[in-house]
């Protein structure tokens, strides 16, 4: 059932489905958590992802859909001995989060608008990003380099 | 997420543990909030513990430091892990608060 330890690392899988619902994120959290313990994350890399994984689930929460029903979505990451991929797949509206408008970064904190601030840390945590827009879902699928990772200074 | 408050004589230390997320994020922002209301003038956060914060933990920061602000008090921040800081680098946020690195710096600036 588990794969062997991966050295070096065999390319493994979580699938994982998420109700739009902010008592999901911990449930979704501390499954990523696992899945980068079991198969040996850099902590930083680790850290990254569950920041991105929060934000996209967040944002899909808050402007995927017109109605107040149950929504599902799929989370699926898969790692190898290269990078880490997590595809975000959610049957909202129609919505590129990469157009949306940077944050202000300038302006002093307590009168800053944050709205992006969160789709703005995917965008600087990740390698790679891409929407697109597949039959009624929305598709994003992010890439994070296991080694030369953004130096956390 | 869990939060431990400690009181240090006029010093009031936040501590949450674990993920300042999205659906944490609230919760921190109420003990920030009746701590500041409760007549505290000196807080810290020490992240020691938080694996790691969202943007939904930014917003609860900045509304207790205005907050403080307004009450003309203290916040300073400490303990960060370096994955932590780097968000707050990425966010330009590392002016807008006082970040020291330990506790124990915290006390003794407040101490002044």
């Amino acid at each position: 059932m588990c794969p062997p330890r991966p050295e070096p690392r065999a390319r493994a899988t979580l699938q994982l489905r998420a109700r739009n619902e902010l008592a999901e994120i911990g449930r979704i959290a501390e499954r990523v958590e696992s899945f980068g313990a079991e198969h040996g994350f850099p902590k930083p890399v680790l850290h990254d992802v569950q920041v991105c994984i929060d934000e996209v689930l967040v944002n899909i929460f808050n402007h995927a859909y017109d109605d107040s029903a149950s929504h599902e979505i799929e989370i699926r990451l898969e790692v190898d001995e290269r990078r880490v991929l997590i595809e975000i797949v959610d049957d909202g509206r129609p919505f590129d989060p990469l157009a949306s408008p940077p944050p202000e970064l300038v302006a002093a904190a307590a009168r800053r608008n944050l709205g992006g601030l969160g789709i703005y840390f995917i965008r600087r945590l990740v390698d790679h990003i891409a929407y697109e827009r597949v039959g009624d879902t929305n598709r994003l699928v992010m890439s994070k380099n296991l080694r030369g990772a953004a130096p956390a200074d | 997420m869990d939060v431990g408050v400690e009181h240090l004589g006029r010093v009031v230390r936040i501590a949450p543990r674990g993920r300042i997320d999205s659906a944490s994020a609230e919760a921190l922002g109420g003990h920030l909030t009746r701590a500041i209301d409760g007549g505290c003038r000196h807080l810290v956060v020490d992240f020691r513990d938080v694996k790691y914060i969202t943007s939904a933990g930014f917003r609860a920061l900045l509304v207790a430091d205005a907050g403080m602000r307004e009450a003309e008090g203290h916040l300073a921040l400490c303990g960060m892990p370096r994955e932590v800081h780097n968000l707050f680098q990425i966010g330009a946020f590392t002016e807008d608060f006082l970040i020291l690195p330990s506790l124990e710096e915290c006390l003794s600036r407040f101490a002044e």
